[in-house]
């Protein structure tokens, strides 16, 4: 939190602005009118029928306010932008295309905000007015599905997909699996291959070599490549590659996983069954906070 | 630095001390019969009344209570000693007319949905006024001094000098109620599962 956006709102804090602007239209309203003027003996009928008309005027005004949907965007789809550009999202936020990015918004409505990323970057920030999942954006290797965040998302010429969280949340959704990346997270996806490892950002080189090479080995060699990456995680390593690979199809890599995630971080406090849904979200804070 | 950082706080001071001066004249002139007086003071503490009201009452209620708060404040003007005071006098006439509205609500014998307008809505616009429901249930929950102050923060835009000026606490006892209260609601809505 920054303390001196809540002070004097210096800097930035996007959490905190998030809940400013779906709170803002409880506001005071200059609009409704200034008070009724006070006479030093007040006429109580002249002043009712100020009041009265004063509160027609107000609820008039809010009944005329359309309803709060994401500003439509207009530009021909796809569209390769020439200078960066922001669209603007309204209350849910905005993303700041960069120059060069060739971006299509393929769906906006006040359900879903749907972009398509071919190629370059996106910077989105979206706030807490948008719910998990209204803005997602496809490239040709997955699907990003926002979870309440700041994100960078890159399409590199090959149409993978890089991902790096500020802070937040995203989901990667391909091939019938969603992989959670966290703030201060980045993942890369494939195409034809979909989502590889998530991993933090302060990885140590090594595992950041290993974890590559996982993401590019062909299917025989994956098993392996993911027992080097367990290896490489025992000596200090990510408890959010290790949650990945403990929920890796192959049961070969799941089970070597599991055992060294609960030797990293322990088990979370409560979970009884380490592997049931519910248990979840008590992981994801645990590997979170053993981030910190 | 240190001589800088004096300078700044003097500065400050003094600002704050010419705002309270002028308020006080304000106060004066509206206690003697000067409506426009009173209406510059209305512009002035809108924001922190509707504030201190929004934090105890559903949003309809609060800009009815806005009202009566100062046609109340207008006719007991006179009883105000100290001008100086305005803010936090009209702060506690505002809650009063809160327990007020509290009790007429009960008298009724019903206790009315505190958010009728989102019920009206649909799609995102209901999911919005369902989520600012939540989040305004859930401000409401907290001790009072952080509930008013973050209201006036968050709703009303008020920085925490303006705030400091307006209930005439130290600017060190805002910031303090903007944290504290700011980390609670942030635990609340985490359990909510908000990210």
């Amino acid at each position: 939190m920054n303390d001196d956006y809540l002070w004097d709102k210096s800097g930035r804090d996007p959490e905190i602005e998030a809940i400013e602007n779906l709170l803002a239209p409880l506001a005071h309203s200059e609009d409704s009118g200034p008070p009724p003027r006070m006479p030093v003996s007040p006429a109580w009928g002249a002043l009712l029928a100020v009041l009265a008309t004063a509160a027609v005027v107000f609820f008039a005004v809010r009944l005329a306010m359309p309803a709060e949907t994401p500003h439509r965007v207009r530009f021909p789809n796809p569209v390769q932008l020439t200078a960066a550009r922001e669209i603007d999202l309204g209350i849910y936020g905005s993303v700041n295309a960069h120059e060069g990015a060739v971006v299509d918004v393929i769906r906006q409505s006040a359900d879903e905000i749907r972009l398509r990323l071919t190629r370059g970057t996106i910077d989105a920030r979206i706030t807490y007015a948008a719910r998990p999942r209204l803005f997602q954006v496809e490239t040709p290797s997955t699907t990003c599905v926002d979870l309440g965040c700041h994100y960078t998302l890159t399409v590199e010429a090959d149409g993978s997909t890089l991902v790096r969280v500020d802070s937040g949340q995203v989901a990667f959704a391909d091939r019938g699996r969603e992989t959670w990346v966290p703030a201060d997270a980045s993942c890369r996806a494939f195409p034809a291959r979909g989502s590889g490892t998530p991993r933090w950002d302060d990885t140590p080189g090594d595992l950041v070599a290993a974890i590559e090479a996982l993401d590019r080995a062909r299917p025989e060699d994956r098993r392996e490549a993911a027992l080097a990456v367990i290896r490489a995680c025992r000596s200090g390593g990510s408890a959010l590659t290790l949650w990945h690979l403990a929920h890796d199809r192959d049961p070969g890599i799941s089970e070597a996983a599991w055992p060294a995630l609960v030797a990293r971080i322990g088990v979370p406090d409560g979970v009884t069954e380490e592997r049931a849904p519910e248990a979840e979200e008590n992981w994801k804070q645990r590997i979170m906070d053993s981030a910190r | 630095m240190l001589v800088e950082s004096l300078t700044m706080t003097e500065t400050l001071e003094s600002a704050a001390q010419a705002e309270n001066a002028q308020i006080a004249v304000l106060v004066t002139r509206a206690q003697r019969g000067d409506a426009d007086a009173f209406t510059a003071l209305h512009a002035r503490f809108a924001k922190s009344v509707h504030a201190v009201l929004l934090s105890r009452l559903p949003p309809a209620d609060a800009d009815d209570g806005l009202q009566e708060t100062f046609v109340m404040a207008w006719k007991r003007l006179e009883s105000l000693r100290e001008p100086g005071a305005v803010g936090p006098w009209l702060h506690a006439i505002a809650r009063n007319v809160a327990t007020d509205r509290h009790r007429a609500r009960a008298r009724r014998g019903k206790e009315e949905p505190l958010f009728e307008e989102s019920a009206r809505v649909e799609g995102a616009a209901a999911d919005r006024g369902e989520l600012r429901e939540r989040v305004m249930a859930h401000l409401r929950s907290l001790p009072e001094a952080y509930r008013e102050t973050l209201a006036m923060r968050l709703i009303e835009g008020l920085t925490g000098p303006e705030i400091a000026e307006a209930t005439g606490l130290t600017g060190g006892s805002v910031r303090v109620n903007l944290c504290r209260g700011m980390d609670l609601l942030r635990e609340l809505l985490k359990k909510e599962g908000w990210p």
